[in-house]
Protein backbone atom coordinates (compact mmCIF):
# COMPACT_ATOMS: atom_id res chain seq x y z
CA UNK A 1 0.00 0.00 0.00
CA UNK A 2 2.82 2.16 0.92
CA UNK A 3 4.43 1.75 -2.20
CA UNK A 4 0.86 2.35 -4.36
CA UNK A 5 0.83 5.60 -2.98
CA UNK A 6 4.59 6.63 -3.49
CA UNK A 7 3.70 5.59 -7.01
CA UNK A 8 0.64 8.09 -7.23
CA UNK A 9 2.92 10.85 -5.68
CA UNK A 10 5.39 10.60 -8.55
CA UNK A 11 2.67 10.27 -11.42
CA UNK A 12 0.95 13.74 -9.71
CA UNK A 13 4.36 14.96 -9.57
CA UNK A 14 5.24 13.93 -12.95
CA UNK A 15 1.63 15.43 -14.42
CA UNK A 16 2.76 19.09 -12.54
CA UNK A 17 6.38 18.97 -14.18
CA UNK A 18 4.87 18.13 -17.70
CA UNK A 19 2.26 21.35 -17.49
CA UNK A 20 5.59 23.29 -17.10
CA UNK A 21 7.15 21.87 -19.87
CA UNK A 22 4.10 22.22 -22.13
CA UNK A 23 3.56 25.57 -20.64
CA UNK A 24 7.09 26.79 -22.76
CA UNK A 25 7.38 24.43 -25.73
CA UNK A 26 4.05 25.15 -26.63
CA UNK A 27 4.69 28.67 -26.47
CA UNK A 28 7.33 28.77 -28.04
CA UNK A 29 9.72 30.05 -25.12
CA UNK A 30 13.12 28.68 -23.65
CA UNK A 31 14.31 25.97 -22.23
CA UNK A 32 15.47 26.92 -18.64
CA UNK A 33 17.55 25.07 -16.53
CA UNK A 34 14.58 24.06 -14.41
CA UNK A 35 12.48 23.05 -17.22
CA UNK A 36 15.19 20.96 -18.38
CA UNK A 37 15.15 19.01 -14.66
CA UNK A 38 11.19 18.54 -15.07
CA UNK A 39 11.94 16.96 -18.66
CA UNK A 40 15.15 14.58 -16.95
CA UNK A 41 12.70 13.53 -13.74
CA UNK A 42 9.74 12.80 -16.12
CA UNK A 43 11.97 10.82 -18.64
CA UNK A 44 13.60 8.67 -15.12
CA UNK A 45 10.01 8.07 -13.97
CA UNK A 46 8.67 6.92 -17.13
CA UNK A 47 11.78 4.92 -17.87
CA UNK A 48 11.16 2.63 -14.93
CA UNK A 49 7.31 2.21 -15.84
CA UNK A 50 8.24 1.72 -19.32
CA UNK A 51 10.45 -1.79 -18.01
CA UNK A 52 7.41 -2.96 -15.35
CA UNK A 53 4.77 -3.05 -17.96
CA UNK A 54 7.12 -4.30 -20.89
CA UNK A 55 8.01 -7.54 -18.24
CA UNK A 56 4.27 -8.76 -18.75
CA UNK A 57 5.29 -9.36 -22.30
CA UNK A 58 8.08 -12.32 -22.23
CA UNK A 59 8.40 -12.50 -25.87
CA UNK A 60 10.26 -8.89 -25.77
CA UNK A 61 13.94 -9.48 -25.09
CA UNK A 62 16.23 -6.44 -23.73
CA UNK A 63 16.56 -5.30 -27.38
CA UNK A 64 13.02 -4.50 -27.78
CA UNK A 65 12.36 -3.35 -24.53
CA UNK A 66 15.12 -0.78 -24.92
CA UNK A 67 13.97 -0.14 -28.67
CA UNK A 68 10.22 0.38 -26.98
CA UNK A 69 11.94 2.87 -24.17
CA UNK A 70 13.41 4.73 -27.02
CA UNK A 71 10.16 4.94 -28.56
CA UNK A 72 8.38 6.12 -26.04
CA UNK A 73 10.76 9.12 -25.07
CA UNK A 74 10.60 10.24 -28.69
CA UNK A 75 6.72 10.40 -28.39
CA UNK A 76 7.09 12.61 -25.09
CA UNK A 77 9.25 14.45 -27.02
CA UNK A 78 7.06 15.11 -29.58
CA UNK A 79 3.86 14.91 -27.45
CA UNK A 80 5.22 17.73 -25.18
CA UNK A 81 5.64 20.14 -28.39
CA UNK A 82 2.20 19.28 -29.82
CA UNK A 83 -0.73 22.07 -28.79
CA UNK A 84 -3.29 19.06 -29.12
CA UNK A 85 -2.14 16.98 -26.42
CA UNK A 86 -3.28 18.72 -23.71
CA UNK A 87 -5.03 15.94 -22.20
CA UNK A 88 -1.73 14.79 -20.79
CA UNK A 89 -1.52 17.43 -18.63
CA UNK A 90 -4.83 16.59 -16.95
CA UNK A 91 -4.42 12.14 -16.88
CA UNK A 92 -0.17 12.01 -17.46
CA UNK A 93 -0.81 8.32 -15.87
CA UNK A 94 -3.53 7.11 -18.50
CA UNK A 95 -1.56 9.27 -21.42
CA UNK A 96 1.91 7.16 -20.09
CA UNK A 97 -0.02 3.80 -20.17
CA UNK A 98 -1.57 4.01 -23.06
CA UNK A 99 1.23 5.58 -25.05
CA UNK A 100 3.66 2.70 -24.20
CA UNK A 101 0.64 0.50 -24.38
CA UNK A 102 0.77 1.60 -28.40
CA UNK A 103 4.20 1.00 -29.11
CA UNK A 104 4.27 -2.78 -27.56
CA UNK A 105 0.78 -2.83 -29.33
CA UNK A 106 2.80 -1.94 -32.72
CA UNK A 107 5.89 -4.12 -31.49
CA UNK A 108 4.13 -7.51 -31.00
CA UNK A 109 1.92 -6.65 -34.41
CA UNK A 110 5.04 -6.47 -36.32
CA UNK A 111 6.96 -9.40 -34.38
CA UNK A 112 3.61 -11.36 -35.21
CA UNK A 113 3.21 -10.38 -38.85
CA UNK A 114 7.15 -11.34 -39.03
CA UNK A 115 5.72 -14.90 -38.03
CA UNK A 116 3.23 -15.29 -40.04
CA UNK A 117 5.62 -14.08 -43.13
CA UNK A 118 8.49 -16.85 -41.86
CA UNK A 119 5.85 -19.64 -41.49
CA UNK A 120 4.03 -18.83 -45.24
CA UNK A 121 7.55 -19.81 -46.98
CA UNK A 122 7.37 -22.81 -49.57
CA UNK A 123 8.08 -26.47 -48.56
CA UNK A 124 9.99 -26.54 -51.78
CA UNK A 125 12.59 -23.90 -50.85
CA UNK A 126 15.92 -24.82 -50.68
CA UNK A 127 17.63 -24.20 -46.95
CA UNK A 128 21.15 -25.00 -45.86
CA UNK A 129 24.09 -25.66 -47.69
CA UNK A 130 23.08 -29.25 -48.23
CA UNK A 131 20.58 -28.27 -50.56
CA UNK A 132 17.54 -29.94 -48.62
CA UNK A 133 14.03 -29.16 -49.42
CA UNK A 134 12.39 -27.90 -46.38
CA UNK A 135 9.78 -30.87 -46.65
CA UNK A 136 12.35 -32.97 -45.84
CA UNK A 137 13.36 -31.35 -42.74
CA UNK A 138 10.21 -31.12 -40.96
CA UNK A 139 10.17 -34.42 -38.56
CA UNK A 140 7.65 -37.15 -37.69
CA UNK A 141 5.71 -37.29 -34.62
CA UNK A 142 8.34 -38.28 -32.02
CA UNK A 143 7.60 -39.51 -29.14
CA UNK A 144 9.21 -36.38 -27.49
CA UNK A 145 6.05 -34.76 -29.23
CA UNK A 146 3.84 -36.36 -27.79
CA UNK A 147 5.25 -36.40 -24.06
CA UNK A 148 5.03 -32.38 -25.32
CA UNK A 149 1.98 -32.66 -25.91
CA UNK A 150 0.30 -34.57 -22.99
CA UNK A 151 2.48 -32.46 -20.75
CA UNK A 152 0.63 -29.58 -22.18
CA UNK A 153 -3.48 -31.82 -21.71
CA UNK A 154 -2.20 -31.63 -18.10
CA UNK A 155 -1.67 -28.35 -17.59
CA UNK A 156 -4.94 -27.45 -19.00
CA UNK A 157 -6.82 -30.04 -17.22
CA UNK A 158 -4.94 -28.11 -13.87
CA UNK A 159 -5.73 -25.12 -14.80
CA UNK A 160 -9.30 -26.11 -15.15
CA UNK A 161 -9.22 -27.38 -11.49
CA UNK A 162 -7.27 -24.26 -10.06
CA UNK A 163 -10.64 -22.03 -11.71
CA UNK A 164 -12.91 -24.24 -10.02
CA UNK A 165 -11.30 -23.33 -6.64
CA UNK A 166 -11.98 -19.96 -7.20
CA UNK A 167 -14.41 -17.81 -5.56
CA UNK A 168 -17.52 -17.53 -8.12
CA UNK A 169 -16.98 -14.17 -9.17
CA UNK A 170 -13.67 -14.21 -9.37
CA UNK A 171 -14.82 -18.07 -11.80
CA UNK A 172 -17.06 -16.33 -14.02
CA UNK A 173 -14.86 -12.86 -14.82
CA UNK A 174 -11.82 -15.56 -16.25
CA UNK A 175 -14.38 -17.29 -17.75
CA UNK A 176 -15.83 -15.05 -19.70
CA UNK A 177 -12.11 -13.58 -20.55
CA UNK A 178 -11.07 -17.20 -21.47
CA UNK A 179 -13.94 -16.99 -23.86
CA UNK A 180 -12.78 -14.31 -25.37
CA UNK A 181 -15.56 -11.85 -23.98
CA UNK A 182 -13.92 -8.34 -24.04
CA UNK A 183 -13.56 -6.95 -20.37
CA UNK A 184 -15.70 -4.06 -21.72
CA UNK A 185 -18.65 -6.25 -22.06
CA UNK A 186 -17.73 -8.35 -18.89
CA UNK A 187 -17.91 -4.86 -16.77
CA UNK A 188 -21.08 -4.32 -18.53
CA UNK A 189 -22.62 -7.98 -17.75
CA UNK A 190 -21.77 -7.60 -14.32
CA UNK A 191 -22.41 -4.08 -13.39
CA UNK A 192 -18.71 -2.90 -12.77
CA UNK A 193 -16.42 -0.55 -14.29
CA UNK A 194 -13.75 -1.91 -16.75
CA UNK A 195 -10.52 -1.02 -14.42
CA UNK A 196 -12.32 -3.34 -11.65
CA UNK A 197 -12.57 -6.31 -14.04
CA UNK A 198 -8.85 -5.24 -14.89
CA UNK A 199 -8.31 -5.44 -11.72
CA UNK A 200 -10.16 -8.82 -11.06
CA UNK A 201 -8.43 -10.31 -13.78
CA UNK A 202 -5.24 -9.07 -12.77
CA UNK A 203 -5.59 -10.52 -9.06
CA UNK A 204 -7.40 -13.48 -10.55
CA UNK A 205 -4.44 -14.33 -12.65
CA UNK A 206 -1.74 -13.95 -9.43
CA UNK A 207 -3.78 -16.54 -7.52
CA UNK A 208 -3.81 -19.11 -10.44
CA UNK A 209 -0.01 -18.93 -10.49
CA UNK A 210 0.03 -19.34 -6.66
CA UNK A 211 -2.71 -22.54 -7.07
CA UNK A 212 -0.44 -23.54 -9.60
CA UNK A 213 3.19 -23.13 -8.00
CA UNK A 214 2.04 -24.64 -4.65
CA UNK A 215 0.70 -28.16 -6.60
CA UNK A 216 4.23 -28.30 -8.52
CA UNK A 217 5.61 -28.65 -4.91
CA UNK B 1 -2.82 13.97 -36.84
CA UNK B 2 -0.07 10.96 -36.71
CA UNK B 3 -1.21 7.61 -37.20
CA UNK B 4 0.16 6.57 -33.85
CA UNK B 5 -1.26 9.89 -31.67
CA UNK B 6 -4.37 9.17 -33.48
CA UNK B 7 -4.57 6.22 -31.61
CA UNK B 8 -3.50 7.13 -28.51
CA UNK B 9 -5.62 9.87 -28.17
CA UNK B 10 -8.68 7.60 -29.24
CA UNK B 11 -8.10 5.50 -26.63
CA UNK B 12 -7.47 8.39 -23.92
CA UNK B 13 -11.13 10.02 -24.97
CA UNK B 14 -12.56 6.53 -24.78
CA UNK B 15 -11.21 6.20 -20.82
CA UNK B 16 -11.87 9.23 -20.19
CA UNK B 17 -16.03 8.38 -21.32
CA UNK B 18 -15.74 5.46 -18.89
CA UNK B 19 -14.03 7.55 -15.65
CA UNK B 20 -17.26 10.02 -16.51
CA UNK B 21 -19.21 7.13 -15.95
CA UNK B 22 -20.54 7.07 -19.50
CA UNK B 23 -20.76 2.86 -19.85
CA UNK B 24 -20.56 3.15 -23.75
CA UNK B 25 -19.74 -0.35 -25.40
CA UNK B 26 -16.30 -0.86 -26.84
CA UNK B 27 -18.29 -1.58 -30.79
CA UNK B 28 -20.59 1.68 -30.23
CA UNK B 29 -17.86 3.95 -29.52
CA UNK B 30 -15.43 2.24 -32.58
CA UNK B 31 -18.36 2.53 -34.89
CA UNK B 32 -18.45 6.09 -34.40
CA UNK B 33 -14.45 6.37 -35.48
CA UNK B 34 -13.48 6.87 -38.97
CA UNK B 35 -14.10 3.45 -40.75
CA UNK B 36 -10.43 3.00 -42.20
CA UNK B 37 -9.42 2.79 -38.44
CA UNK B 38 -11.93 0.92 -36.46
CA UNK B 39 -10.61 -3.03 -36.86
CA UNK B 40 -6.90 -1.72 -35.83
CA UNK B 41 -8.55 0.94 -33.54
CA UNK B 42 -10.84 -1.96 -31.82
CA UNK B 43 -8.03 -4.69 -31.18
CA UNK B 44 -5.81 -1.86 -29.64
CA UNK B 45 -8.77 -0.87 -27.57
CA UNK B 46 -9.16 -4.19 -26.29
CA UNK B 47 -4.99 -4.87 -25.58
CA UNK B 48 -5.28 -1.30 -24.18
CA UNK B 49 -8.28 -2.18 -21.76
CA UNK B 50 -6.78 -5.65 -20.82
CA UNK B 51 -3.44 -4.22 -19.63
CA UNK B 52 -5.31 -1.71 -17.34
CA UNK B 53 -3.64 1.22 -15.35
CA UNK B 54 0.37 1.43 -15.11
CA UNK B 55 2.02 -1.00 -13.34
CA UNK B 56 4.46 -0.13 -10.52
CA UNK B 57 7.53 0.97 -11.25
CA UNK B 58 10.61 -1.63 -12.59
CA UNK B 59 12.84 -1.75 -10.10
CA UNK B 60 15.99 -2.00 -12.15
CA UNK B 61 19.45 -3.97 -12.24
CA UNK B 62 22.16 -2.43 -12.72
CA UNK B 63 22.35 -3.73 -16.27
CA UNK B 64 19.25 -2.54 -16.86
CA UNK B 65 20.11 0.58 -16.00
CA UNK B 66 22.74 0.76 -17.72
CA UNK B 67 20.58 0.15 -21.07
CA UNK B 68 18.24 2.37 -20.39
CA UNK B 69 21.24 5.17 -19.73
CA UNK B 70 22.27 4.28 -22.86
CA UNK B 71 18.68 4.89 -24.24
CA UNK B 72 17.93 8.25 -22.55
CA UNK B 73 21.48 9.68 -23.59
CA UNK B 74 20.73 8.69 -27.00
CA UNK B 75 17.05 10.05 -26.98
CA UNK B 76 18.52 13.25 -25.44
CA UNK B 77 21.49 14.02 -27.39
CA UNK B 78 19.28 14.10 -30.72
CA UNK B 79 16.79 16.45 -28.87
CA UNK B 80 19.92 18.70 -27.66
CA UNK B 81 20.74 18.61 -32.20
CA UNK B 82 16.96 19.58 -32.84
CA UNK B 83 16.41 22.09 -30.47
CA UNK B 84 19.55 23.86 -31.72
CA UNK B 85 18.11 24.57 -34.91
CA UNK B 86 20.57 22.16 -37.05
CA UNK B 87 18.78 20.63 -40.17
CA UNK B 88 18.67 16.82 -39.06
CA UNK B 89 19.41 14.74 -41.39
CA UNK B 90 19.50 10.96 -41.78
CA UNK B 91 22.50 8.71 -42.25
CA UNK B 92 22.08 8.36 -46.13
CA UNK B 93 22.18 12.18 -46.15
CA UNK B 94 24.96 12.68 -43.78
CA UNK B 95 26.93 10.29 -45.85
CA UNK B 96 26.32 11.48 -49.34
CA UNK B 97 27.21 15.03 -48.44
CA UNK B 98 30.76 13.39 -47.69
CA UNK B 99 30.48 11.53 -51.15
CA UNK B 100 31.40 8.21 -49.41
CA UNK B 101 29.60 4.95 -50.68
CA UNK B 102 27.64 2.73 -48.15
CA UNK B 103 30.63 0.44 -49.42
CA UNK B 104 33.50 2.68 -48.49
CA UNK B 105 32.37 4.15 -45.13
CA UNK B 106 31.43 0.66 -43.96
CA UNK B 107 34.92 -0.73 -44.81
CA UNK B 108 36.33 2.43 -42.77
CA UNK B 109 34.35 1.62 -40.24
CA UNK B 110 35.72 -2.21 -40.13
CA UNK B 111 31.19 -3.33 -40.31
CA UNK B 112 29.77 -5.84 -42.95
CA UNK B 113 28.38 -3.49 -45.48
CA UNK B 114 24.55 -5.39 -44.85
CA UNK B 115 24.54 -3.77 -41.13
CA UNK B 116 25.55 -0.13 -42.58
CA UNK B 117 22.85 -0.72 -45.46
CA UNK B 118 20.27 -2.04 -43.06
CA UNK B 119 21.10 0.95 -40.63
CA UNK B 120 20.48 3.69 -43.68
CA UNK B 121 16.71 1.97 -44.25
CA UNK B 122 15.84 2.05 -40.25
CA UNK B 123 15.65 -1.31 -40.11
CA UNK B 124 18.62 -1.65 -36.84
CA UNK B 125 17.13 -1.09 -33.44
CA UNK B 126 18.36 2.43 -33.00
CA UNK B 127 18.31 1.44 -29.26
CA UNK B 128 20.84 -1.44 -29.90
CA UNK B 129 23.54 0.47 -31.85
CA UNK B 130 26.66 1.09 -29.75
CA UNK B 131 28.31 3.54 -27.91
CA UNK B 132 31.35 2.78 -30.29
CA UNK B 133 29.67 3.28 -33.67
CA UNK B 134 27.81 6.49 -32.95
CA UNK B 135 31.53 8.14 -31.78
CA UNK B 136 33.61 6.76 -35.12
CA UNK B 137 30.37 7.74 -37.46
CA UNK B 138 30.94 10.86 -36.12
CA UNK B 139 34.37 11.36 -37.00
CA UNK B 140 33.95 9.68 -40.25
CA UNK B 141 31.14 11.85 -41.41
CA UNK B 142 32.55 14.94 -39.89
CA UNK B 143 29.21 15.28 -38.05
CA UNK B 144 28.79 15.85 -33.98
CA UNK B 145 27.81 12.80 -32.05
CA UNK B 146 24.16 14.40 -31.45
CA UNK B 147 23.91 15.09 -34.64
CA UNK B 148 24.79 11.49 -35.56
CA UNK B 149 22.18 10.68 -33.00
CA UNK B 150 19.42 12.92 -34.54
CA UNK B 151 20.65 11.13 -37.76
CA UNK B 152 19.40 7.43 -36.65
CA UNK B 153 15.89 8.65 -35.19
CA UNK B 154 15.84 10.63 -38.19
CA UNK B 155 13.31 9.01 -40.68
CA UNK B 156 14.93 7.01 -43.12
CA UNK B 157 14.96 7.51 -47.32
CA UNK B 158 11.64 6.18 -48.91
CA UNK B 159 11.55 2.98 -49.84
CA UNK B 160 9.33 0.86 -51.28
CA UNK B 161 7.56 -1.30 -48.71
CA UNK B 162 7.35 -4.76 -50.53
CA UNK B 163 10.56 -5.75 -52.29
CA UNK B 164 11.48 -8.45 -54.63
CA UNK B 165 13.30 -11.40 -53.81
CA UNK B 166 16.37 -11.66 -55.79
CA UNK B 167 16.37 -15.43 -56.11
CA UNK B 168 13.08 -15.87 -57.63
CA UNK B 169 11.96 -12.63 -57.86
CA UNK B 170 8.39 -13.18 -55.65
CA UNK B 171 7.96 -9.71 -53.31
CA UNK B 172 9.10 -10.24 -50.22
CA UNK B 173 7.10 -8.43 -46.93
CA UNK B 174 8.62 -5.68 -44.88
CA UNK B 175 11.91 -5.76 -43.97
CA UNK B 176 12.10 -6.50 -39.88
CA UNK B 177 13.65 -4.06 -37.59
CA UNK B 178 16.45 -6.59 -35.38
CA UNK B 179 19.05 -5.83 -32.74
CA UNK B 180 22.68 -4.53 -34.21
CA UNK B 181 24.03 -7.91 -32.75
CA UNK B 182 21.32 -9.63 -34.99
CA UNK B 183 21.95 -7.94 -38.02
CA UNK B 184 25.75 -8.24 -37.72
CA UNK B 185 25.33 -12.16 -37.39
CA UNK B 186 23.07 -12.31 -40.14
CA UNK B 187 25.54 -10.40 -42.38
CA UNK B 188 27.98 -12.79 -42.11
CA UNK B 189 30.85 -10.55 -41.08
CA UNK B 190 34.48 -11.40 -42.29
CA UNK B 191 37.07 -12.28 -39.62
CA UNK B 192 38.20 -8.89 -39.59
CA UNK B 193 34.91 -7.38 -38.91
CA UNK B 194 34.33 -10.04 -36.05
CA UNK B 195 36.91 -9.19 -34.72
CA UNK B 196 36.63 -5.12 -35.10
CA UNK B 197 33.26 -5.65 -33.32
CA UNK B 198 33.46 -8.78 -31.31
CA UNK B 199 33.18 -6.85 -27.51
CA UNK B 200 29.82 -5.34 -28.68
CA UNK B 201 28.23 -8.59 -29.63
CA UNK B 202 27.04 -10.97 -27.06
Amino acid sequence: MQHERQWHDVVVECQERVQRIRAILTSGGTLTPEIRADLEAVILAMRNWILGRAKRFPELDEDAVSEIQLKTIQRLDRDLRSPGFGSMERQFGAYTSTTVNRIIFEFLRNMREQRVLSASESLDAQVGEEGLVRHELIEDITPERLAEAYREEQLHTRLQQAIAQLPPHDREVINLRLQGIPGVEIAQRLNLTPVNITRIYNRVVVRLHQILIVEEH
Amino acid sequence: MEERSYFVEAALRYEALLESGQLIGLDTFVAQEPAETRDELRAFLEFNLTLGELDEPAVLTAEQEARADHVIALARGAWEHTISGAPVQNLTQLRDAQQITVGRLARQLKLPVDVLARMERGKVFVASVPNRLIEQLAQVLHASRSAIQAALLAPPPATRSARLNAVDGISEGEEQAVSFDRAFVESEPTSEEQAAWATHLP
